[in-house]
């Protein structure tokens, strides 16, 4: 499967590339519906050239953007909407709910619950999720699974002898602490990177692509 | 005839030239043209299965340096530097982000280290024909001397060394990161207003602040080969956290010193091309978290790990 996240931003963004990578929920399909379709379509065309810049090899991800609304309508037909959502807490409520993170639903990470129209968009939410997939990434590596999803190249066997975290294990509050020091600390070193292999500010794409959690 | 002979020489004379630039000339060259060359081009960067369009500018405006990296999928955050200083952009004041501003201006890029990059990389031209966003392109290829940092190749514009395609690999050749150049003018006619934020958005103005240079109390008892630390001194992020930094003159790995009451499990994170390595470490009565984070293979960060030592050797 295409995995084209587009891993931030608007709402509108995240469920067309959630749509995409065939992980939306009703809520994503609900936003899609609601887009004019020609601002849709238009959207779909974007995507469609910089994954043929990138991946010319590969098969476009829908062949006709002008036909999306009715794809859509028959992935909703087929029922694969509620796949892979992921959970957090909102800004507005507090870090302490480890039940929350409990429910998190990532690549190859089944957890048997389908969370419909209970995923959550805010800045902070997707801000997250990201640096959440950072945290997983490292266990996947640990672990050896490697996944499809998550690509994770080759690691040395001793790599793999390593002593592992669940990210489980973390109450919520450790975890959001943790994900925010970590993507500090990915800022200041893409930042220093900047200064260091005679890029220009093209380094910084690494941390200004990156959706943006509250740091500090 | 003579104008005829003339014109053939120096004909013949720029393609020998061009054909005799080595790998770490255009790589020279790129580096500079960072800092001569005006431009406005929009980009994809892909990394960990994730993809996003950005778009870059320089110009010389006034006799002022302008720059900007404006996010185009996403968040729609911009940087923009203007000589010394730089301005974050924030769509909204809820997107603001603390901490997000730079830690120093981007212009201090620093030279290429010609020496340091041929001990780690064989550096060669392919002599093929590229075309990348339209332009004419030469390509280099950075071929790994060991297993402790990743292969690259670049697509650098045969007119002014611009770059306009990186790719980093692993040990087996699997694309990691790609920078890729979809467009690209040169010499745009670029105005103020084109690096001036909207009034609707939200800005934060970077105060230069230097990092207080401090002592480094840390050291490593090996590096790969070709790396080294850049600065001999440790900068101070904050009441409880020193950063070090280690580069081989194409990757850099950067260090995170920090003071903690609680011990941490080794752990080892990837996000595409970059890992990141954490271990605790006490030192009398102190507990430290170590933080390494770089764009090399998950074994150089193990590794680095386990030779991080108290105690201010390497230099």
């Amino acid at each position: 499967m295409s995995k084209f996240y587009d891993k931030h931003g608007s709402g509108n963004d995240d469920s067309l590339s959630a749509f995409l990578d065939g992980e939306a929920t009703h809520a994503d399909i609900d936003v899609l519906l609601a887009k004019d379709r020609q601002e849709l379509a238009s959207q779909v065309d974007r995507y469609h050239r910089i994954h043929q810049a990138m991946q010319p090899e590969q098969a476009l991800l829908i062949d006709d953007g002008g036909s999306f609304l009715d794809q859509m309508h028959r992935k909703l037909d087929e029922g694969k909407q509620d796949t892979n959502v992921v959970a957090f807490p909102t800004q507005g409520q507090a870090l302490s709910k480890p039940e929350k993170l409990e429910q998190v639903t990532l690549p190859n990470m089944t957890s048997g619950s389908s969370l419909s129209k209970r995923s959550v968009f805010s800045g902070l939410a997707v801000a997250a999720s990201v640096a959440f997939a950072v945290v997983l990434g490292g266990n996947i590596l640990l672990q050896g699974d490697n996944t499809a999803q998550t690509p994770v190249f080759a690691a040395a066997p001793s790599v793999q002898q390593m002593p592992t975290e669940s990210f489980n294990a973390l109450s919520a509050e450790e975890a959001l602490q943790n994900n925010e020091r970590l993507q500090n600390y990915l800022r200041q070193h893409a930042q220093q990177a900047s200064m260091t292999v005679g890029q220009g500010m093209i380094p910084m794409a690494r941390v200004v692509g990156y959706p943006q959690g509250n740091t500090q | 005839m003579i104008r005829g002979l003339v014109l053939s020489l120096l004909v013949l004379t720029s393609s020998t030239l061009w054909a005799a630039q080595s790998g770490v000339d255009w790589l020279a060259r790129m580096t500079e043209s960072f800092d001569s060359v005006a431009y406005d081009g929009v980009f994809v960067h892909q990394e960990a299965g994730m993809m996003n369009s950005m778009r870059i500018r320089r110009g010389l405006i006034g006799g002022v340096e302008y720059e900007s990296l404006e996010d185009l999928d996403g968040q729609r955050i911009t940087v923009i530097r203007v000589d010394d200083s730089v301005i974050c952009v924030f769509p909204d004041k809820e997107d603001y982000v603390a901490g997000f501003l730079p830690a120093e201006p981007f212009r201090r890029f620093q030279k290429l280290d010609k020496d340091r990059l041929t001990q780690a990389y064989d550096i060669e031209v392919v002599h093929k024909s590229q075309r990348i966003a339209s332009r004419n392109a030469v390509k280099l290829t950075l071929i790994p001397k060991d297993e402790f940092r990743y292969g690259h190749e670049f697509w650098v514009d045969k007119e002014n060394g611009f770059l306009l395609k990186h790719d980093v690999l692993s040990s087996d050749n699997k694309l990691l990161e790609r920078i890729q150049f979809t467009s690209v003018e040169f010499s745009p006619d670029l105005k103020e207003k084109d690096f001036t934020p909207s009034d609707d958005s939200y800005t934060q103005k970077f105060v230069e602040i230097e990092p207080e240079v401090v002592p480094r109390h840390w050291h490593f008892d090996w590096l790969p080969d070709g790396f080294d630390l850049v600065w001999k001194d440790a900068r101070r992020m904050n009441d409880t956290t020193n950063m070090l930094l280690l580069s081989d003159g194409m990757s850099t790995v950067s260090v995170f010193v920090e003071r903690t009451d609680k011990k941490r499990p080794q752990t080892l994170m990837n996000l595409g091309a970059t890992i990141a390595g954490e271990k605790s470490i006490k030192v009398g009565d102190q507990m430290f978290l170590l933080t390494l984070v770089g764009e090399v293979p998950a074994q150089t960060i193990q590794r680095l790990m386990t030779v991080m030592m108290p105690g201010s050797n390497n230099d």
